[in-house]
Parts: structure tokens; sequence; C-alpha cells
């Protein structure tokens, strides 16, 4: 290895902030250009699984989850609606899921100023979006253990499969969950640095999101001024949707419903960009990068 | 080219209740390619603040400072492609991961293909002697070593600048003495390096320059190697002046 002389200096674009790559090596066309971003999504996505191996902290939702769908499973059975059982399943599976991006994904900036690499992170040519967005995307991903969990233990308890009618229906659903869980966990990773009492804020977003997200108790039912905000959480359309693929009916309206998950979705990406940025320029400005 | 020019730079930090503390105040500094620079100073002198905005992950207050023709605000991702950074300190690696997994996800940020990865991560651990533990968590490691992972993950883009804020500060003697002397190899190489320090010995023995600086104030800049003792004298006759206040505006 040999200290090289300077390069010419490139004719991209400047912004320090945007959010394209620009690799030190020249990149002779978008194809290639789009792969190392992707592999700096892919780096990141390992990275974090890597991080959260054998740490407990990280998965304790994904711990407590069996034991809340024996606590739904056996209530609907003791009030003998075998019915319901598809909704006390998928409300420990939901729940998991929000947990986990909302306590391990949303801290994914705080923890890292803690440990003393944001600042590497920034000052490395990889877009700092990107690499948040993997790491967010292998947390979400790995909640999906969740639906597992909860699916083996509804099943044990009622003695036979818990049956999802629809299984291409219910996986879509899955997918464009976990694409909107990825981008408001953005969200909730910028806003925990930028919120004077992030933990008090934290705390907060748990037990309202589930009764907005109808994790168990689909929104519909819920007084009127529940449900009109409710409309505007992913969490209650993934809801309604993954419960409609496990009943043995149609499901009305797929499509709109799947786009209507990824729009909101998409909502969440725009505004945790926006975040991100407001995030980065003011610990640059303040020099709050790292904690002291 | 130089590897850095500041023109009055300028770094204010808010304080709780008491307005602003100003940790770099109208620097002018200009240091030249392929030499390796040393920053001395007490602690709080503004070493890491310089090396911060050099680093682009501090905005200065005003003033400019460009890395290699770029300027650090404005062409942020620009000097991000062509520096390597090592803070001081134990902390900024992933303790969970082994160092080999380290160092290949430090590559990926610098957008090393995958061939390329293997390659410079196999060199850069046999060349700083971690090897034979790449298979091993960082959160077995001893301190030293962790610093040793630190200056890999601060080569693994091969940057034309590398940058070194109190590498070995909180080492045993042992490990420092052998860390400088992969620096001493870096010198060599004829790379260009901005070290931070506040051990005296540890600028005579690596640097090529020396610029003192207190309080945010450059106080001198020695545009040669020093020899071994001639900088303790002037050294502590600079901070002695700064203590008296007649440091400033000095004829550097």
């Amino acid at each position: 290895m040999s200290a090289r002389a300077p390069e010419p200096a490139s004719d991209r674009p400047l912004d320090p902030e945007s959010p394209v790559a620009e690799p030190k090596s020249p990149i002779p066309g978008a194809g290639e250009r789009i792969r190392a971003l992707l592999f700096v999504v892919v780096a990141s996505f390992c990275l974090q699984l890597r991080q959260m191996r054998g740490n407990a902290d990280w998965m304790m939702p994904l711990i407590t989850t069996p034991l809340l769908t024996i606590v739904f499973v056996t209530i609907f059975l003791h009030a003998g609606r075998l019915e319901l059982v598809s909704y006390a399943v998928l409300a420990p599976a939901m729940m998991a899921m929000w947990s986990t991006s909302l306590m391990s994904a949303g801290e994914l900036i705080s923890s890292e100023r803690e440990n003393g690499s944001l600042e590497g992170l920034i000052a490395a040519p990889a877009p700092f979006g990107l690499v948040l967005f993997g790491r967010i995307a292998a947390v979400t991903t790995l909640s999906l253990a969740g639906f597992a969990e909860a699916w083996v233990t509804g099943s044990l308890l009622i003695g036979e499969p818990v049956p999802i009618a629809q299984p291409w229906h219910f996986s879509a659903a899955v997918l464009v969950t976990v694409l909107a869980m990825t981008c408001w966990a953005g969200v909730m990773s910028s806003l925990f640095v930028l919120a004077r009492s992030a933990r008090i804020f934290q705390n907060s977003l748990s037990y309202p999101f589930f009764v907005l997200g109808g994790v168990l108790v689909p929104v519909s039912m819920l007084p009127v001024w529940v449900e009109v905000p409710s409309r505007l959480v992913f969490l209650s359309w993934s809801s309604d949707l993954l419960r409609d693929s496990m009943a043995p009916v149609a499901v009305d309206d797929l499509l709109l419903r799947l786009g209507t998950i990824t729009l909101l979705g998409l909502i969440g990406l725009g505004l945790s960009l926006f975040l991100l940025d407001r995030t980065l320029k003011r610990v640059r400005t303040t020099g709050r990068l790292t904690h002291a | 080219m130089n590897a850095l020019h500041a023109n009055s730079l300028t770094r204010a930090f808010a304080t709780r209740g008491s307005g602003t503390r100003v940790a770099l105040d109208s620097v002018n500094l200009t240091l030249p390619e392929g030499r390796v620079h040393a920053l001395l100073g007490p602690n709080g002198a503004g070493k890491t603040t310089l090396c911060r905005i050099a680093s682009t992950v501090l905005l200065p207050t005003s003033g400019t400072a460009h890395i290699l023709g770029h300027d650090v605000v404005t062409e942020a991702r620009a000097v991000r492609r062509l520096i390597g950074i090592v803070f001081g300190g134990d902390r900024g690696l992933y303790d969970r991961l082994t160092a080999q997994e380290n160092l290949q996800f430090w590559c990926s940020m610098h957008g090393l293909k995958r061939r390329e990865t293997k390659v410079r991560t196999s060199e850069l651990l046999e060349r700083l002697g971690l090897a034979p533990r790449r298979a091993d968590r960082v959160e077995t490691f001893s301190r030293g070593m962790k610093q040793r992972l630190h200056l890999a993950r601060g080569l693994v883009s091969d940057p034309e600048l590398l940058i070194l804020d109190e590498p070995t500060v909180g080492m045993d003697p042992i490990s420092a003495r052998e860390f400088r002397h992969l620096i001493t190899g870096l010198r060599d190489e004829g790379r260009t390096v901005l070290l931070t320090t506040h051990d005296l010995a540890e600028a005579e023995a690596l640097a090529e320059t020396v610029t003192m600086i207190d309080q945010g104030t450059i106080l001198r800049h020695v545009d040669s190697p020093p020899e071994a003792g001639t900088l303790e004298p002037l050294y502590f006759d600079l901070l002695g002046r700064v203590e008296d206040g007649t440091a400033r505006g000095m004829d550097l």
C-alpha cells in the first residue's frame, strides 16, 4: 500500500448531505453505481445482524411474544371464540414488530453516538441514510420471527395449525408492512436524537400505537374519533389486511390496500430523510456528534 | 497541493448559561502533502476541534478549511473520499464483531468491492499484527490492539490524508511505542499524516513539522523535523506566555 497522487476534483454534485454516494474509484455506469449503493445496504444489514447475535437486549419483544400469544389465545378459547384465534395470533406478532422497531431500530443513531462510531460513519463516503436503512431493515426483518413464534404458539394451543387461508395475500401484506415499518423506524431514529426527553417520548409510543394500529381490536370497532387518526397509521391497514388474509373469504381491494400501506410507508421514508438531514446538520453544527 | 489549508478558521461552542467558548480562534494554517504533521498542545487546546472540522464531522463557525483543495463544508463528500480518521480512545469499533468483520464493514463504507475488501482486510490485519486474532471479537481486545484496529480502519481506503487524533492516549508505554513504530512506517511511505498529541516525545519522534496550539490559537509552527529535546523548552516557554497573556499576536 502506498500514498497516491491526489485525484482530480470530482465534477459530481457536492452537496455534503446528498443521499447519493460518490465512491472513491470512478464508476463507469449507473448499474455499477447502484450495485455499490446496494452493497452499502447489504453490508449495513449484515453488520446489524452481527451486532444483534447473542444479545438478548435486542430480542426482548421476541421473548415476550409467545407469552402474549398464550394470554390472548387462551382468552378467546375460554370465551368459545375459536374464529378469533387469528386475531390473538396476529396481535403479539404485530406488537413484536412495532416494539422491536421502536426500541431497537429507533435507537440506532443514539447507540452509534454512544459507541463513538457515529463520527466514523458520517466521515465515510457511504451515504449515512443508506447505512441506517440497511440496519433498520435488518431489525424489522428479524422481528418477523414474532409471526412464526405467535403462529406456532397459537397452533399448539388449539391443537392444529392456525389457518392462513390466503398465504400469498398474507405474504404480500407482510412484505409491504416490513417496508413501511422500516421507513417509519427511520423517522423514530431521528426523532429520538432531536427530542429532548427521548426515553419518555419512546415509551409513550408503544401502547397508543397498538390501539391506533388496531393490532388486536380492528379500528373499525373503535370510536370514530379514534378510527379517523388510525387510518393515517400504516399499522391499522396492515392489521386489517393480515387478518382478512387469514380468513377464508375473499380479500376486498387487495391492491388498493397494499398501495395504501406502501404510500404511508413512502411518506414515512420522505419524513425520515428530511429528519435525518436535519439531525445530521444539527449535530455537525452543535458539535454533539459524540457524547462527551 | 496542501494537505490542509485553514483560513481564519474559527469554531465556537455554546456553553450552558454563559454564552460561548471559542475552541479555534481565527486559525491560519497550511500543511503540505507527503509529510507527518504534529499538532501539539495541552488538553482543550483545540486540536480535536481542528481534526473534526478537517474530517467534515463538525462545521466551522466562520472561516474556511480545505483538504487537498476541497472545502470541508461545500465539498464534504469529496473530502470524505480522501481522508482516513483515527480518533483516540478505545471507542468507535463494533465490539461484538470480530476484527475482520469490523474492517470488512468499513471497507464497504468506503466503496471497496468484495475482492478489494478481502485483499485489503488481510493485508492490514497482517501489517498491524492482528492477523492471529482476526476472528476474535473486538470486545476481547486490549486497548493497544483496539487502537491498532482503529489505525487499520483509518487505512482501509488507502487515504491521501490520515488524521490521527491523539492515537496513543491511554495506551501503556509498550503499546504506545509499538503504535508509534507503525506511524513511522507510514511516514517512511511518504503518506500525509496529521497527528494530534500532547506528548512532546511523540511529536519529536514522529513529526516532520510541528504546530503548537493552545486556547484555539496557533502559537508556533516549526517547519522542520524537531531534534530530540528541542521542543520541550520552546513548548513550555510558549505555554507560559499563554498563561501570562503575552503569547497572542506573537510573530510566528
